[in-house]
């Protein structure tokens, strides 16, 4: 009963050609993903060139000097009442 | 005294059936595990009150439940029934994806591809089944564990079964930490599960603006059944990393696809009425969702182990597991089985490549089930 209506409604045959075009298709994806660089290098000299990945200019964020501020203080505190008892 | 007659018997009070009990319930339950579990809150909340909505017994006359033309919850259900709500969320998805992960490693693509293979065996368990090809189809995509395709594919091909697979789809994704596990010890060995990968390499803006234009054109040329999903996937993506259009991504993946996700999960729930979804069949589309799930994962990790056999670098079997697309919840899963083999190797960026793989591969799938099952 089972197997019949995977025959009649040619079941096999869906879901072999459908997991070949699955794999088919995410293969072509993965070899132009390998090849993008290539790609890219080939055309560098039609492109222009890509700026370097800029580094984020190293300004605390406002919670962060707060912090520091806060640390400084009790360090501050801390000296104070160390040299208080000599 | 006639009047208050006739209102008490329109009352949800008289026409309450046990169904109907037993749908609140399993509503209330979804809450409950969403709020104190923190199963998929996101999801299951707006599921579990639309269920609890749509049991209430509807009164002859009145326009109320989502099958009722002129409903508010008819208008909301629109676009599920119509596959108006999950390309909007694929568009929100796309803006929040990084396919870096995918673009430095490329082979790893091929385990989001054998993942879907839970997809297509579970078709034909569904046929042994005795369903219709076009239902087998729509219970099959359970297996890509992705709810946006089940929902969209099961509104194309069986609408009738949507609510019963939603259900299924958005269960067994919650459930990803409890159903992977197992499956992957059971087919890796101690050793497999201690292999180290490289650490993915830089991946360049150019090379990330480029792929989504030229992944959506290698994949619809190949099957144009998925161009909705893909295409507003990629179409996200491309917001986001064009670099000029932030705002746009911004709120693609933000405001819209949260609204659209109070909309889809509340008039999905509202539509699992008792008569339609208390059926026997809505048990096997369950049971069939576990062994889709099983399926895929076990198809990932068997495959990651066959590519082993011709790579001189090789691939953490265990990876393969996170090609069932619940992104990013069966990453985390291979990334926490990883830890405990080898508490310093840490897999969760190799992961990614195949989870965000798999739900390109599902939306194929997808698309060529469509495309098949309708012509």
């Amino acid at each position: 009963m089972g197997i019949e209506n995977i025959v009649e409604n040619d079941g096999i045959g869906i879901a072999v050609v459908g997991m070949v075009i699955v794999f088919v298709t995410l293969t072509l994806i993965s070899v132009f993903i390998a090849l993008l660089p290539r790609l890219l290098q080939f055309l560098s000299f039609v492109l222009p060139p890509e700026p370097p990945p800029q580094r984020a200019a190293r300004h605390p964020a406002p919670q962060e000097e707060e912090l520091i501020a806060a640390i400084g203080y009790v360090l501050h505190q801390r000296e104070l009442g160390a040299s208080q008892s000599e | 005294m006639e009047i208050l007659e006739q209102f008490l018997r329109t009352t949800g009070y008289a026409n309450l059936t046990f169904g109907n009990v037993v749908m609140i319930v399993i509503g209330i339950t979804f809450i409950m595990l969403a709020i104190r579990k923190h199963y998929e809150p996101l999801l299951l909340v707006p599921i579990g009150m639309g269920i609890v909505v749509g049991n209430i017994p509807p009164v002859a006359g009145m326009a109320l439940s989502v099958y009722d033309e002129g409903s508010v919850l008819r208008y909301i259900y629109f676009g599920v029934e119509s596959g108006v709500f999950p390309p909007l969320i694929f568009l929100g998805i796309g803006a929040m994806t990084d396919f870096s992960t995918m673009l430095s490693n490329p082979r790893l693509v091929l385990l989001g591809a054998a993942a879907q293979v839970g997809v297509f065996l579970t078709l034909l368990g569904a046929m042994y089944l005795n369903f219709t090809p076009r239902e087998a189809g729509a219970i099959g995509i359970i297996g890509g564990a992705d709810g946006p395709t089940a929902i969209f594919l099961s509104a194309k091909l069986a609408p009738e079964l949507l609510g019963a697979i939603a259900i299924a789809a958005y269960s067994y994704m919650a459930l990803v930490p409890v159903i992977q596990p197992p499956i992957m010890k059971l087919l890796t060995s101690d050793q497999e599960r201690k292999i180290r990968m490289r650490p993915p390499r830089e991946v360049s803006k150019r090379e990330r603006m480029i792929f989504p234009v030229a992944a959506f054109l290698i994949c619809t040329l190949l099957a144009p059944g998925a161009l909705v999903l893909i295409g507003m996937l990629f179409f996200g993506n491309l917001l986001k990393e064009s670099g000029v259009t932030e705002r746009l991504a911004q709120s693609a993946r933000t405001v819209m696809i949260d609204v659209v996700t109070i909309l889809l999960g509340f008039s999905v729930g509202a539509s699992t009425q008792a008569q339609t979804f208390l059926q026997p069949q809505s048990l096997q589309i369950f049971g069939l969702g576990a062994v889709a799930f099983g399926i895929a994962t076990a198809g990932g990790v068997l495959f990651a182990k066959l590519m082993n056999l011709f790579l001189r670098e090789k691939i953490n079997p265990l990876v393969g597991a996170a090609g069932v697309s619940a992104v990013p919840d069966s990453a985390r899963v291979v990334q926490m089985v990883g830890l405990e083999a080898d508490p310093d190797n840490h897999l969760l960026m190799q992961a990614m490549a195949p989870n965000v793989a798999g739900v390109l591969g599902s939306a194929v799938a997808a698309g060529i089930l469509w495309s098949v099952l309708t012509t």
